[in-house]
């Protein structure tokens, strides 16, 4: 009789199981912290793990009005913007996946992305 | 023979694994769209195989709606038109949108109606002309609203008020973007007009974790969260826009028709939910103004649910919500059904 499975099958085998599941282990782990993904009109700006961030600082757009984010582990905030409002200094840290803000005058939105815990919703109306 | 069983459980196995990831990158993969419309940030986070094509004309759908149609300060917008004709002819899905409002404002007892332009611009909340107005002049704005009305296609302004539909324009937009979801093969979809939300899912049994906005609390800070399946979401509440006056006196921006001044009704914020945008803007609005008694025979007419926080601190619902809000700020006590 024929063998039906040869050594060199099974090693395909275990490695494509292996490839599999080490992929979705490495999107599962990926989404489990929270990104913040800052928007100018519209259009991604740059995207920071806060997670990984160790030590607070700050980033300064030069917008108009001008806009300043600050970065802390696991937050970030509008810290300082030259409008009139200033709605988006008042919304205060985000923290939680979907967590948003925008500065209006200035067109800059961040927004937080990862996995919905239980603290965290899928929409916010107000 | 176990060696094939074996084999064969192996290569279904690697299969399955194959599949799940194709399936996670293909079918559950998830883009969001951002710009700004309607004076206000717009998010729509698409779920499922959605062509860039598709999502671009969802965005263009929007910018029209505002530029073309809604908006009163955009020179070529149909309202801006009809409110420098003092009334005109209008697109028929305009016309019907304005019909539906009219109905509303019957239903409502005017507690919302479309023609306070004139009565916000007097305020200017939120802009750098704000100020309280005193009782003549808002007397005289009041003499020439709620005299708006739309026949056919044919829209008739009154002389002194203006069209303004800037309280129901973010709903008209999560209709729109509703619209063009479904000629797409969007398995799931949340677009977040400013406050007002589109819950979108082909699975008729899907649900959504939205957070009610915590009145006394920061923007991202939730008084409760409420499972909803598919639908439209939009709060009213006395804490956006709110000006400060010289004597420390707080208005917000939800003008009462009647009296021409900020609602006083007892509400920090209504939240309504139903399958219409424009009907849960329009009913937000005038269920804020109407109070949580009054606007429970409004909500039931129109098939919608409601979760009203008071000035009190108590949370009241329409509709059999009790089951699906989770209250998450302490300082909220959860009252029952509204009667």
């Amino acid at each position: 009789m024929k063998k039906l499975i040869r050594p060199l099958d099974l090693v395909l085998i275990a490695a494509l199981l292996l490839a599999g599941g080490g992929l979705w282990l490495a999107r599962s782990r990926a989404a489990a912290g929270v990104t913040a993904v800052v928007l100018v009109r519209g259009r991604e700006e740059r995207r920071i793990d806060l997670t990984k961030v160790e030590a607070p600082y700050e980033i300064r757009l030069s917008t108009t009005p001008a806009v300043t984010l600050a970065v802390e582990p696991g937050a970030i905030r509008f810290s300082e913007a030259n409008c009139r409002d200033r709605l988006c200094v008042k919304t205060g840290r985000l923290t939680r996946a979907n967590d948003s803000a925008t500065c209006l005058p200035a067109r800059v939105t961040v927004r937080l992305i990862g996995k919905t815990s239980g603290s965290s919703v899928d929409a916010a109306v107000y | 023979m176990k060696k094939k069983l074996l084999f064969a459980v192996l290569i279904l196995l690697a299969a399955a694994t194959a599949g799940s990831i194709v399936y996670d990158w293909v079918v559950s993969k998830t883009v969001t769209d951002d710009f700004f419309a309607m004076d206000t940030t717009v998010s729509v986070r698409y779920t499922g195989r959605v062509q860039q094509d598709e999502i671009d004309r969802i965005r263009a759908a929007v910018l029209h709606l505002d530029t073309d149609v809604l908006s009163r300060t955009s020179e070529k917008s149909e309202i801006a038109a009809v409110n420098r004709g003092h009334g005109g002819t209008v697109d028929r899905q305009t016309a019907a949108w304005l019909q539906t409002l009219r109905e509303l404002e019957n239903k409502s007892g005017y507690a919302f109606t479309a023609d306070l332009g004139a009565l916000t611009e007097l305020w200017g909340i939120g802009t750098e002309n704000e100020r309280v107005p005193d009782d003549d002049e808002i007397r005289a704005v009041l003499a020439h609203i709620k005299k708006w009305n739309v026949d056919g296609t044919k829209v008739t302004v009154d002389d002194g008020a203006i069209l303004d539909l800037g309280a129901v324009g973010k709903g008209i937009a999560c209709d729109e973007i509703k619209n063009g979801l479904q000629k797409t093969k969007a398995k799931k979809a949340i677009a977040a007009v400013g406050g007002s939300v589109l819950l979108y899912a082909k699975d008729p049994n899907a649900v959504f974790r939205v957070g009610i906005r915590d009145p006394r609390g920061e923007v991202n800070d939730y008084a409760a969260i409420l499972t909803a399946g598919s639908g439209c979401i939009s709060t009213s509440g006395s804490y956006e826009r709110v000006f400060t006056a010289p004597d420390g006196k707080a208005y917000h921006h939800i003008f009462d028709p009647a009296t021409g001044r900020p609602a006083r009704s007892g509400l920090q914020s209504v939240t309504v939910l139903c399958d219409s945008g424009l009907l849960s803007d329009a009913l937000s609005t005038a269920c804020f103004v109407l109070g949580c008694e009054k606007s429970v025979g409004l909500l039931q007419a129109y098939g919608a649910k409601a979760v009203f926080i008071t000035e009190d601190d108590r949370v009241l619902t329409v509709g059999d919500l009790a089951g699906r809000l989770e209250l998450t700020a302490e300082r909220y006590a959860f009252a029952g059904e509204a009667t």
